[in-house]
């Protein structure tokens, strides 16, 4: 069934997209951290406020992308609100859940499953694979190239499920992507901090092509917001150049905020620290 | 292990040169219009991240380095508030210099017409001799009057007791290194006739700049204060990898120019 005619009927600004899902993962996440936190702090161990910020903002951000009129937005009327909730899952709430985590407050989660995983072999290779920066880009590429298609583009637009399976499988690309990055858990092949930004870097030469093609491209490339109704006076032609800017920018801000980060963070590690997250 | 930095670098722009070529050429013989314009669109946004890390770099040093002389100068006032309205008041200067920049340069493009694309092309050879100059291929001397970060802390032009005018000050700076790739965003968004487009990227340029900067001064101030003493040990490499940036810009510049002339 088509979405555009299922939110058709509702104006836009009135569509809170409640699912409850959504807000059950968001809320068992939420509660999660809690536990941990509280964990934590009665065994006297210092909670880190910013983190705790970090994670509160990344939950945020899942909730205006999925929940709010802008989903009812993306699927109906505008490519840009619909490339605004997928950059706010992989590039937003991705980085921002995992700078949430830190070892310290992780210990209740790895003790008991980190060492029974790395002592068998399937488990132990995903680890592994999981850490290799060639696996989570790669992964990350493909995901966004791929939902990026337009007939596959469209295939999400006109059917639930796989709508579903986008917003999900972007938003683990976009966490394995950033996950060599922040590395909130020290993994098995940590980058030093120029690879990391170079690896940054290449993440945004990537991105580049993709928002150049919506940029610059003459046509519109997905029919379905041809013939959806303009917004805001904005024609499906400049409709698509704000998609493609917005991209750019928020991804390119994210990257740069990453670099800053990485950079004044290896400058503010003692040499003699434990070694943890860089952000 | 400076040598062995600089070969990476020299290794870096190399490729970045090489590949910029490749693609440019690619481009021609396919003669395609539209596959023309999203190269070189593609092309100039994947530069961006090339160009705007270090100067993004240098953002930060330089709000780290005050605040470590204030802190030295044991000046009250100085706390973590203090640092982040002083962040809030230089972005607001630094965003406010962008915005009569967009219109001049969108200005020039539209007066110099079909012929807008001989300034990508002196764009593209500047940056490449500043950045050669910066990686030391090339006499100091050439960029002994080149004002940096350094020239505008002891000038007193960026001083954060008037960060607003330190912000027009730095904006000043970057804009010399990035005119030419802002220049040739501008060209490049006016070949599709969207005026609108080639500004609005520019003006989202100066926001992208602005934001990670920003955020961690208003989020987390204290931490400036506690990198200020180390944060000098990063000077050489941000130089070189400004350096090695203005070079792959330069690189980048030819190929778009190929496109768009």
């Amino acid at each position: 069934m088509d979405l555009l005619l299922a939110h058709g009927a509702m104006p836009p600004g009135a569509a809170w997209h409640l699912e409850a899902p959504v807000q059950m993962g968001l809320a068992c996440a939420a509660a999660g951290y809690l536990f941990l936190v509280l964990r934590l702090r009665s065994r006297g161990g210092a909670v880190k406020r910013g983190r705790a910020w970090a994670w509160g903002l990344g939950l945020a951000s899942v909730l205006v992308a999925l929940q709010t009129p802008l989903s009812a937005v993306a699927e109906g009327r505008s490519l840009a609100a619909h490339m605004l909730q997928h950059v706010l899952l992989m590039s937003v709430a991705a980085p921002l859940l995992l700078v949430g985590l830190y070892p310290r407050l992780l210990v209740p989660v790895t003790r008991p499953l980190l060492p029974a995983m790395l002592n068998r072999r399937f488990p132990s290779a995903l680890l592994r694979m999981l850490s290799e920066p060639a696996f989570t880009f790669g992964v990350w590429l493909l995901v966004l190239y791929l939902w990026h298609v337009p007939a596959v583009y469209g295939l999400a637009l006109h059917s639930e499920p796989w709508h579903i399976a986008e917003h999900l499988s972007l938003m683990i690309a976009g966490t394995l992507f950033w996950l060599p990055v922040i590395d909130p858990l020290v993994s098995l092949k940590r980058m030093p901090p120029v690879r990391r930004i170079l690896y940054l870097g290449g993440g945004q030469v990537a991105t580049a092509v993709l928002a150049a093609v919506l940029v610059w491209w003459p046509d519109v490339l997905y029919i379905h917001y041809e013939r959806a109704n303009e917004m805001w006076g904005i024609s499906p032609q400049a409709d698509q150049q704000v998609a493609g800017a917005l991209m750019m920018v928020i991804d390119m801000i994210a990257a740069l905020w990453a670099t800053t980060w990485i950079a004044l963070g290896s400058l503010g590690r003692a040499p003699s620290a434990q070694p943890q997250a860089a952000l | 292990m400076d040598a062995l930095a600089d070969r990476r670098v020299g290794l870096g722009a190399a490729g970045a040169l090489a590949a910029a070529f490749v693609t440019g050429g690619v481009a021609l013989a396919t003669g395609s219009s539209q596959w023309t314009m999203v190269l070189a669109g593609a092309l100039l946004l994947g530069s961006g991240f090339a160009v705007m890390a270090p100067c993004q770099l240098q953002m930060s040093a330089m709000l780290t380095h005050v605040v470590r002389n204030m802190a030295a100068r044991n000046v009250s006032a100085w706390g973590a508030p203090s640092v982040a309205r002083a962040a809030g008041l230089f972005s607001l200067g630094y965003l406010v210099f962008y915005a009569p920049v967009a219109i001049l340069l969108g200005g020039l493009a539209l007066l110099l017409g079909p012929y807008a694309w001989m300034l990508c092309l002196i764009g593209g050879v500047m940056a490449m001799v500043l950045g050669l100059a910066a990686l030391g291929a090339l006499p100091r001397s050439w960029l002994s009057r080149c004002r940096g970060p350094l020239y505008l802390l002891r000038s007193g032009r960026a001083s954060f007791r008037r960060p607003f005018a330190a912000g027009i000050a730095f904006g000043q700076y970057c804009a010399t290194c990035c005119g030419p790739y802002l220049y040739a965003l501008l060209v490049v968004a006016g070949a599709t006739g969207a005026f609108w487009l080639g500004a609005g990227l520019v003006a989202l340029y100066s926001l992208t700049m602005v934001v990670p900067f920003l955020l961690p001064a208003l989020l987390a101030p204290g931490r400036y204060a506690v990198l200020g003493e180390r944060v000098q040990t990063l000077a050489p490499q941000v130089n070189r990898a400004t350096g090695a940036a203005l070079i792959a810009m330069g690189a980048v510049l030819f190929p778009v120019t190929a496109l768009i002339a």
